[in-house]
C-alpha cells in the first residue's frame, strides 16, 4: 500500500520533483523560475530533499559564472512514484465513496 | 518516515499542477538554431567519408573515414553544449537518442544509409554513394526531430539515456559490422 511522504508532500516539493523527471540536470535558476520562488524558498527545499537523499546538487561553471546544478536521484524517483501513487490511491478512495 | 497523518486535501489538484509544471518546463525547451541541419549535414559527410574510407582500404582512405568523423564530433559537441546553455537543463535522452543517434530509428537510418553508400561506392557509382550518405543524414536529422516530439509529449519517459550496458551493446554490434564489412568485400 503506498502511503504519503510527508517529505515531498508540499506542493512546491511535488512540483520540484516532478519536473525533475523531465531532465537530467537543471540550473538552479532556471528551476527557480519555473517553481516561481525565491532563491532562499528553493535552497531551503533542495536542501530538505538533498538531506534525504532525494535530489543531488553539485557546482559548477556555465559561461564563467557559478551555478547550481540539481538532480533527481534514483532514491528520489521511487520516493515520487509511491508519492504519487498514493495519491492516487486516495483520488481513486474519494471517487469510489 | 512516511506517514498518513497529513493528507493532501485535494491530492488530484497537487497531482495535476505537478504535471503542468513539468509540462511548461519541458515544453519551454528550445532546440538550437540550425541543429537538424546542421546535425544532418555532419552525418551525411560522415558516411559518405566512411563509405569512401572502407571501400578504398588504404591509409589514405582511413584517414578520409577519420576526418570525416570530425564534423559529427564537433557539430555534436557544439549543439549539446548550445542546448545546455539556451535551456538551462541537461538531458541525457536528448544527447544520446537526438544526437548521438542511439535511437532505433537514428540507428537504423543511418546503418541503411551506410550499407547504402557502400554499396554504391564499391560498384563504382560516387553519385549514388553521395546520394545513401545524403539520404542517411537527412533521415537521421528526422529521427532527433521525431525522438524530440515524443519528448515533449512524455518527458519523463524519454529523458534518460540508454544503459551503459545497451550502449556497449551498440557498439560491439557496430564494430562487428565494420568488420564484417571489411572481410567480405
Amino acid at each position: 500500500m503506498p502511503v504519503i511522504d510527508p517529505l515531498i508532500h508540499p506542493p512546491a516539493r511535488l512540483q520540484l520533483m516532478t519536473m525533475l523527471t523531465g531532465v537530467t540536470e537543471i540550473e538552479f535558476v532556471t528551476l527557480r523560475e519555473a517553481l516561481d520562488v525565491s532563491d532562499s524558498v528553493l535552497s531551503k527545499h533542495v536542501s530538505a530533499l538533498a538531506a534525504e537523499g532525494y535530489v543531488a546538487s553539485r557546482k559548477g561553471v556555465v559561461d564563467g559564472r557559478r551555478t547550481t546544478w540539481v538532480s533527481l536521484t534514483k532514491a528520489g524517483d521511487r520516493a515520487l512514484q509511491e508519492h504519487v501513487a498514493a495519491l492516487r490511491a486516495l483520488i481513486e478512495g474519494v471517487a469510489q465513496r | 518516515m512516511a506517514s498518513m497523518n497529513a493528507l493532501p486535501s485535494d491530492p488530484a489538484g497537487e497531482l495535476a499542477a505537478a504535471e503542468v509544471a513539468r509540462q511548461r518546463l519541458t515544453g519551454g525547451l528550445r532546440l538550437p538554431s540550425w541543429f537538424h541541419t546542421s546535425l544532418g549535414v555532419a552525418v551525411a559527410i560522415h558516411i559518405g567519408a566512411a563509405a569512401y574510407g572502407i571501400t578504398e582500404q588504404d591509409p589514405r582512405g582511413a584517414a578520409v573515414a577519420l576526418v570525416g568523423c570530425l564534423p559529427f564530433v564537433v557539430v555534436a559537441w557544439v549543439q549539446v553544449v548550445r542546448f545546455r546553455r539556451l535551456n538551462g537543463v541537461r538531458v541525457a535522452g536528448f544527447v544520446s537518442r537526438a544526437v548521438l543517434g542511439t535511437s532505433t530509428w537514428s540507428g537504423l537510418v543511418e546503418a541503411a544509409g551506410l550499407g547504402g553508400a557502400i554499396w554504391a561506392a564499391t560498384e563504382d557509382r560516387p553519385i549514388l554513394s553521395a546520394t545513401a550518405a545524403i539520404l542517411g543524414g537527412a533521415g537521421y536529422a528526422a529521427s532527433a526531430h521525431v525522438w524530440w516530439g515524443a519528448y515533449q509529449r512524455d518527458p519523463a519517459g524519454h529523458a534518460r539515456a540508454e544503459s551503459p550496458v545497451t550502449l556497449v551493446g551498440y557498439g560491439v554490434v557496430a564494430a562487428v559490422a565494420l568488420v564484417a564489412l571489411a572481410v567480405l568485400r
